[in-house]
């Protein structure tokens, strides 16, 4: 699987200091992330944060891109796996000091259109992905939002390609299995 | 020749569209001659649509490209410190507005004591707050 923007991405324009090749990165791969964030963290607040974070970062180390580690792309999710890991962390340290409210931004926003059996069926996935375990929900995402393979999602999490697997096998099964009892 | 538990694992590992599978052909057998796997196959398809909707985005329009391209630049110290400033500025609003509401309060008090209740409230100290009221 290869998403968009990652064949012939110019990562050594990008590392030159290239405008246009960092215009044509947040182009191909900003909704991706600023989507992962959102469904990792479960808000779209922080989800538009830590995008424009990833991409600061992501300036700022340009010159630090190397190829021969991975792809660009594979690259730019690691940022922006850590980028949502480290957020959902200081979450959990306002959340130690009262600070929930504010931690705790998440949004169930749908579109208002859809028939409300529906909608429901779909916010329950929704939820059921943001209960997941941290390292599974990030794994999943990773594959079906950034289309992500198993070796690119192990490289991003510092795994090895089996573990990367069974993160996904397991996020699968735990969502098959509140499918079954939500359809009973 | 793939069995079943093959079968569901692979489904739960490359999801329901075959053509993603890395041997497609192995799971078109199986699928041929045991409808467990069928019936595994069509939950897991309803499971991927879902997924696929709860997780949909729509592309970033280039007013918010050139918002990120712009912002570039800029630290993400930078970023945390406007957070935190948003944060204080909203803790100080916070503050006058309970401290406006106390002084009303006060207001029934002997004048005399408006200076003493100030203090108090720039002190943090309710026991002389509380004696004047």
């Amino acid at each position: 699987m290869v998403a968009d923007g990652d064949q012939n991405f110019p990562g050594d324009e990008l590392a030159l200091g290239g405008e246009r090749a960092f215009g044509r990165l947040v182009a191909a791969h900003g909704a991706r992330v600023q989507a992962l964030a959102r469904q990792f963290l479960g808000s779209h607040a922080d989800a538009e944060d830590v995008m424009q974070e990833v991409f600061v970062k992501v300036w700022r180390a340009r010159g630090g891109f190397d190829p021969s580690r991975g792809s660009m792309a594979t690259w730019l999710y690691r940022i922006t796996a850590n980028t949502c890991l480290d957020r959902l962390r200081r979450r959990k340290r306002w959340r130690w000091l009262g600070l929930e409210h504010i931690a705790e931004r998440a949004d169930e926003t749908v579109p208002g259109d859809e028939r409300l059996e529906h909608r429901q069926a779909v916010a329950a996935v929704r939820r059921d992905i943001l209960d997941l375990p941290e390292r599974q929900r990030l794994a999943l995402l990773l594959v079906l939002l950034a289309e992500r393979s198993a070796q690119e999602v192990a490289d991003i999490m510092g795994t090895s390609r089996g573990g990367a697997e069974q993160l996904v096998v397991r996020a699968r099964q735990t969502l098959r299995e509140r499918q079954r009892e939500r359809d009973r | 020749m793939m069995n079943r538990d093959e079968f569901e694992y692979a489904l739960l590992l490359h999801g329901s569209d075959l053509a993603k599978w890395p041997d497609p052909a192995a799971a078109e057998a199986i699928l041929a001659k045991d409808s467990r796997a069928r019936a595994l196959l069509e939950e897991a398809r309803r499971l991927d649509a879902r997924m696929a909707e709860a997780t949909s985005y729509t592309p970033l329009d280039s007013a918010s490209i050139g918002q990120v391209i712009a912002r570039r630049g800029r630290s993400p110290t930078a970023l945390r410190v406007q957070v935190a400033r948003q944060l204080a500025a909203t803790a100080l609003a916070t503050c006058i507005m309970a401290g406006g509401f106390a002084l009303g309060q006060a207001s029934a008090i002997n004048a005399t004591h408006v200076d003493t209740a100030l203090i108090a409230l720039a002190s943090g100290s309710l026991d002389i707050l509380g004696d004047l009221l």
